[in-house]
């Protein structure tokens, strides 16, 4: 049915088209995506050698091919995986970022699926910033000194919500990069975070499902993969997650949604992005949903994304000691 | 049981690759489907379950049209086995492939239990429930995909080259299985040893077209024609 | 799938100028503000000219085209977030909902320009093969690894999903129901099952992706990656170049003076 493709396609959203952003927003999103992409290309060769280019080149066939893996929901629609949670997963982080950055780039080129100007902010969004979950924060969970932990319960949970997580996260960055670029953030925010809360719960089960299976069937796999690169490299890729996050989240501080896209148009987002972490979320509502539970939740969610995030950051950045290498 | 009439279909690009088929099987019978690469064998299969629709022509199985409506209950009537046992089978033991139909259908947990330990018993593989598909052997992840099709028991085995890629002792054990087995068949090989040992009678198609339909002893005694359709 | 594959080179051009010109031209695109009706004008003349004159097909180039409207009608929330002249009103569950004048001009221009960078990279695909849209990145200096892994994925990208359209295939074979009876169980399951056939998935191109690397090992390969070095442009690839950046600087001057 066509209006099924649109819904899917509206549903998605995560795919932003050229024309969308302003072109200083596009491509300042350039900068973290080249900086992030360099060093995972470089860290992805060293962990893995001349196997590199074979299995990353495979994988990112794999991930369009999987994203092909549907699950019926109801009345015709159906949902399936962004991708980059499992990739990171089962590959490392930074071959998990490579693989998601060819498969968005061939999307691009040879479906229109997601923009030109627009790739690094879609490559950062369902990329960078989804792998780096994956990655850094639910691999880290499960792997321990190159061993799987055993409790599948554990496994399941942990890759459930990595992968809701992640879609909330390429949503929001979406949705930022949206509203810097004028669309308003009262429709954008809400829509793009309500619709992918759900969307995110088919990523967090195919997922969770996915590895689980790997953990069951072939856990070598799921181990086989050396933890990646050295620590100065993490920390800067680190700091470049935590800012875009910030960045991403600083329009939920203006208290003021009708002012932002002037405060935008004159001062540029930057005086917005330093000052948001004082007024982030002011008495834990959103401020244009008003005070109703929804408000509640969605800041509530938001909140606790932030402070995972944050306190996952800290702990990274205070260890010493650097990861075993296998 | 299964009547196909005028049966066409092109691929999306426009290539022809059904040109109005015309085959009655009866209950009970086995027939072989023959025809070198892209004579249409597995596109014809795909169309017995719904799985591709016919640009024209009309198929019944077991009086059910094959139609939109009916869909899902053909799938139950029509047991498809593919080529690649790793295309179906997904699970991370054999107990889960096979017992996936049954669960999906809505069966009851001891109803499914029986069904798993039927199917598995009519292809011999009792005993692996609890084995990972992939570390079975090509010949018994081919038992297990007709086992994940049997516990749905349907009454229409279409069963895509089962032969493919076995040694001479699976084909012997498979030959052996497929002569037990009571449902009525339509089997797409290019094994011709299989065909005379389990297939009274045998369908050529060439080209979209079917070019013979008749008793397998006459079509294997003409050396002429097996030339002419490819098949030796 | 295959059909939004790379075409046939309709034209003997160079892939590396061809791919320049698309994406400076897309570029362009993007700096135009809202309202530069003139320069988005010239640049669909440009463009559509272009089209006409490498016997592509514009219609079937907009056919194409459409696969990017569901997004545009995010750009209609921009007709009434931009503050302006009010030009209609209308109320949704009791709020009063204003476009402004300034509002739908900022949703034309982005639609527009959404539009057109669509159509521009369409052209460039029907007329590009792949491995000379990779040659075209490759001497724009983007990391060679990344170059032999866009190729790589490019090569099994079709062979995967037919692989994974056969396992969509066994699954709703499987898929049936019983007069009577509720199927499907709950989706919960069903997203299980979901992630089984991507596990495998997994494994399979994994498992693929070991061959391979055997494979490329047994024909001597270590790692490094091989450029082919590139023909230099001819005088033509030259004026095409030149022609195309007038365009582009003459439209950014139109829209802005």
């Amino acid at each position: 049915m066509w209006w099924q493709w649109i819904v899917e396609r509206i549903a998605l959203g995560l795919h932003i088209p050229d024309g969308f952003l302003h072109a200083p927003v596009a491509l300042l999103w350039w900068l973290p995506t080249v900086i992030a992409v360099g060093i995972a290309a470089r860290a992805a060769r060293q962990s893995l050698d001349e196997r590199a280019v074979p299995l990353m080149g495979v994988m990112a066939a794999f991930i369009f091919a999987a994203q092909m893996i549907n699950v019926p929901i109801a009345g015709g629609t159906s949902g399936h995986l962004l991708g980059g949670v499992f990739a990171a997963l089962v590959l490392g982080p930074w071959a998990g970022m490579v693989v998601m950055t060819s498969v968005i780039a061939l999307q691009a080129i040879l479906f229109q699926d997601g923009g030109i100007v627009a790739m690094g902010a879609n490559i950062f969004n369902m990329g960078i910033a989804t792998a780096a979950i994956g990655g850094w924060l639910a691999r880290p969970l499960l792997i321990r000194n190159g061993v799987l932990t055993a409790n599948r319960l554990w496994i399941a949970i942990v890759a459930a919500g990595a992968g809701w997580l992640s879609v909330m996260a390429a949503a929001a960055l979406t949705s930022a990069q949206l509203v810097l670029s004028d669309l308003p953030a009262a429709i954008v925010f809400p829509a793009m975070l309500s619709v992918h809360a759900i969307i995110g719960i088919g990523e967090g089960l195919i997922t969770a499902a996915a590895v689980v299976f790997l953990a069951s069937t072939r856990p070598d796999l799921l181990q086989a993969t050396p933890p990646s690169g050295p620590v100065m490299t993490r920390i800067a890729a680190i700091g470049v997650v935590i800012a875009a996050v910030i960045t991403a989240f600083a329009p939920l501080a203006s208290p003021d949604p009708d002012g932002l896209e002037r405060v935008a148009e004159d001062a540029g987002f930057i005086t917005r992005a330093t000052d948001a972490p004082y007024q982030l979320l002011p008495d834990y509502t959103i401020p244009w949903l008003g005070e109703t539970p929804l408000s509640t939740i969605i800041a509530g969610l938001v909140g606790v994304a932030v402070l995972i995030g944050l306190i996952w950051g800290m702990s990274r950045l205070l260890r010493t000691q650097p990861p075993a290498r296998s | 049981m299964l009547t196909i009439t005028n049966l066409s279909y092109a691929y999306p690009d426009g290539t022809p690759a059904l040109r109005g088929i015309d085959l009655v099987v009866a209950a009970g019978e086995k027939v072989a489907l023959l025809g070198v690469n892209g004579a249409g064998k597995s596109t014809l299969l795909l169309h017995l379950n719904g799985t591709l629709r016919p640009a024209s022509g009309a198929i019944v199985v077991d009086g059910l049209p094959v139609t939109a409506q009916n869909l899902r209950q053909i799938r139950a009537r029509v047991g498809l086995v593919f080529q690649d046992p790793d295309d179906q089978l997904f699970s991370p033991t054999v107990f889960d492939d096979v017992a996936f139909g049954p669960l999906y259908m809505g069966l009851a947990p001891a109803e499914v239990d029986q069904r798993v330990q039927q199917a598995l018993q009519a292809v011999g593989m009792t005993g692996y429930e609890q084995r990972p598909p992939h570390r079975l052997s090509l010949g018994q992840r081919k038992r297990v995909a007709l086992a994940t099709v049997l516990a749905m028991q349907p009454s229409l085995l279409a069963l895509d080259e089962p032969s493919a890629g076995l040694d001479p002792r699976a084909r012997r054990e498979l030959s052996e299985l497929l002569r037990t087995l009571p449902q009525t068949m339509l089997v797409s090989t290019h094994d011709l040893a299989l065909v005379a040992d389990v297939f009274p009678r045998s369908i050529v198609l060439a080209e979209g077209r079917v070019v013979a339909d008749e008793a397998t002893s006459s079509l294997l005694a003409d050396h002429d024609r097996l030339w002419q359709y490819g098949l030796i | 799938m295959a059909d939004t594959a790379t075409a046939e080179p309709t034209a003997a051009d160079d892939g590396r100028v061809k791919t320049w010109l698309a994406l400076g031209f897309i570029f362009t695109l993007a700096w135009l503000p809202a309202g530069a009706w003139d320069a988005l004008i010239m640049a669909a003349l440009a463009l559509w000219f272009v089209i006409g004159w490498k016997r592509i097909g514009l219609w079937m180039i907009w056919r194409r085209s459409l696969i990017a409207w569901p997004f545009a009608l995010a750009a209609l929330t921009l007709a009434i977030a931009r503050p302006g002249a009010p030009v209609f009103q209308f109320t949704i569950g009791g709020q009063a909902i204003t476009a402004t004048d300034a509002g739908m001009v900022a949703a034309a221009t982005v639609m527009a320009k959404s539009w057109l960078s669509v159509q521009a990279m369409l052209t460039l695909i029907a007329t590009t093969h792949f491995s000379e849209l990779l040659t075209a990145l490759a001497a724009l200096r983007l990391p060679p690894v990344l170059i032999l892994i866009l190729g790589m994925a490019y090569r099994y990208l079709f062979i995967l999903q037919e692989e994974a359209l056969r396992m969509l295939r066994a699954r709703d074979s499987r898929s049936a129901s019983i007069p009577g009876q509720p199927a499907g169980r709950n989706l919960f399951w069903r997203a299980t099952i979901t992630g089984r056939m991507v596990g495998t998935l997994f494994i399979r191109a994994y498992e693929r992706s070991e061959r391979i690397y055997a494979a490329m090992l047994a024909r001597g390969y270590d790692g490094r990656p091989v450029t082919a070095t590139q023909p230099p442009l001819r005088p033509t690839d030259y004026f095409a170049l030149i022609g195309g950046g007038i365009v582009c600087v003459s439209l950014i001057v139109i829209a802005y003076i």
